[in-house]
């Protein structure tokens, strides 16, 4: 394939190319406590998200969708990494406990299995950091129930200090919903930037705007690996719990 | 024998108008010189500024190229990517000829570093408000020896018309694959790759780019891509009318071609012996540019 130039005795092949994508997390909390209206909104939130993100000439291109839900146990949707296009909203049921720490276990596995690192003479160009936005609506809990910041925090900390060479995510953006979530807990989740929001369904639809709109700055080229989207600002309605 | 060649970006004064794209070419001693920077087509949609820069200068003994990528979304990261550009290039055309190659070209990149910290003092911004990579190439006309030297991503690659391509810089391992490094942050001397060419080794061609063209031409699972986009972007070059309308070519080809998720501004300088330099080399006697078809 050639291109079209009209400078004389200019003629090119197309350069070889190559993959690159950029890595999108949510990690959304269906415990018992987001039942009836939080849980459904945030289905008909994230239809707006795959159709927004997918509508951007240029994330639809690149963005790849990691879907992970925590209640007493967590799991990655469809095991894997889903382009935006291809990203299919499942039915969530709300119950069970809060298990954040599982959520970030199936995060670390999947960055390690599913984000590709540069390697020169292959199609790898290497995946951007990944970006994780963490809703959740109560404290975290252990396998009985009980409150516990032990095992989200080893959790945590093992997603964020990694071995040198390994996969971290860019950003991690801590959203509480309700009145049950601690804003010293939302800003320990999070790396900078944490809020709290209502539990109404306009809520639940202004956070996966805000997930949007900050994917679509962070598609931008030679954005800052360690604040993707700085100019996003949080979504109206919504108390600013940490943003540095 | 041309001096005083100069061709490419300029920092604007006082935060002045920064072109949406650069080109420039012309002959210097026994090399063809072409350069062009794009505006990435995200950028243009957006809205925002190119955020690249190259310069080229040169004199009767030296060739200084110099090519930066603004990084970081910062504002005036532009402004940090031409002003680094200028600073190598002009420090290393204007120095005299000496011994240490090496070490002139690490002078080179601690001006521009300095002078980058002073514009962000002069314009009472922080300095990661200018951030850039910078990649530079200092070549010898009479002998042919050159040094290149790189902080942070892009690629400086040499071509021989026998056809092997390669990278003349491999940046340190730093154990974080996803870190960007730049020309203006306080530790930019634990990144900073220096690297000599003897004369008996020099390329036949230069390829010096920013990351929105190394990304698309290093990675390939097609064995013998990288050599054979090489040996056409040569071609081109050789086979132009002369070095303005190859700077037009080029300029076209980078605003204009299409990979999936490729949308950066795009910069791009080729240096490359005259046709018959390369003809006249008995070491290169079987290996000689092909025509166009």
């Amino acid at each position: 394939m050639s291109t079209l130039n009209s400078a004389p005795g200019w003629m090119v092949s197309e350069p070889p190319g190559g993959e690159r994508a950029l890595p999108v997390y949510l990690l959304l909390d269906t415990s018992g406590s987001m039942r009836g209206v939080p849980i459904e909104s945030l289905t008909q939130g994230l239809e707006q998200f795959q159709k927004e993100t997918s509508d951007d000439p240029f994330a639809r291109d690149v963005v790849k969708v990691g879907l992970i839900t925590f209640d007493s146990g967590a799991r990655l949707l469809d095991d894997k990494l889903v382009p935006i296009a291809e990203f299919k909203i499942p039915h969530l049921v709300a119950e069970g406990w809060t298990r954040l720490d599982l959520a970030f276990l199936e995060l670390a596995k999947s960055m390690d299995r599913d984000i590709s690192k540069p390697k020169k003479g292959t199609n790898q160009k290497g995946d951007w950091r990944p970006m994780v936005f963490v809703l959740t609506d109560g404290y975290p809990t252990d396998e009985n129930g009980g409150s516990s910041d032990t095992l989200w925090r080893a959790a945590r900390e093992a997603v964020m200090k990694r071995p040198a060479g390994s996969i971290k995510p860019s950003t991690i953006v801590a959203v509480g919903c309700g009145v049950d979530v601690k804003d010293e807990t939302l800003r320990e989740i999070s790396t900078g930037t944490a809020f709290r929001m209502g539990s109404e369904s306009a809520a639940f639809n202004a956070f996966l705007q805000f997930v949007t709109q900050s994917v679509i700055s962070a598609v931008q080229p030679g954005s800052n690996p360690e604040q993707p989207a700085p100019n996003v600002p949080p979504p109206p309605g919504s108390v600013v719990v940490s943003n540095t | 024998m041309a001096s005083a060649f100069s061709i490419g970006d300029r920092c604007p004064a006082d935060q002045g108008v920064y072109p949406s794209s650069q080109k420039g070419g012309g002959t210097c001693g026994p090399y063809v010189v072409v350069g062009a920077s794009a505006r990435g087509q995200i950028h243009e949609h957006r809205g925002l500024d190119r955020d690249d820069a190259f310069a080229v200068r040169g004199s009767d003994c030296w060739l200084a190229i110099a090519v930066a990528d603004g990084v970081g979304s910062k504002k005036w990261s532009r402004f940090g990517a031409s002003l680094a550009v200028e600073a190598v290039s002009g420090f290393l055309a204007g120095s005299p000829t000496r011994g240490d190659r090496a070490a002139l070209m690490r002078e080179a990149f601690a001006d521009a570093h300095q002078r980058l910290l002073a514009l962000a003092d002069k314009w009472a911004i922080p300095p990661d408000e200018l951030s850039c990579t910078a990649l530079a190439l200092l070549l010898d006309l009479t002998s042919g020896a050159a040094i290149a030297a790189q902080v942070g991503d892009g690629a400086i690659l040499g071509w021989k018309a026998s056809g092997e391509t390669r990278e003349l810089l491999n940046a340190p391992d730093t154990g974080d694959v996803q870190a960007t490094y730049t020309i203006n942050g306080h530790r930019y001397l634990d990144h900073l790759v220096v690297e000599e060419l003897p004369p008996g080794e020099s390329p036949d061609a230069y390829f010096l780019m920013t990351d929105g063209v190394s990304g698309d031409v290093l990675f390939s699972d097609k064995p013998g891509a990288l050599d054979k986009w090489a040996a056409d972007m040569h071609r081109n070059v050789v086979q132009s009318p002369g070095p303005g309308i190859a700077a037009d070519g080029l300029l076209q080809w980078l605003a204009g071609y299409k990979v999936r998720g490729s949308w950066d501004d795009r910069t791009l300088v080729i240096v490359t012996r005259a046709v018959e330099e390369i003809h006249n080399d008995p070491e290169h006697s079987s290996g000689q540019p092909q025509p166009s078809n």
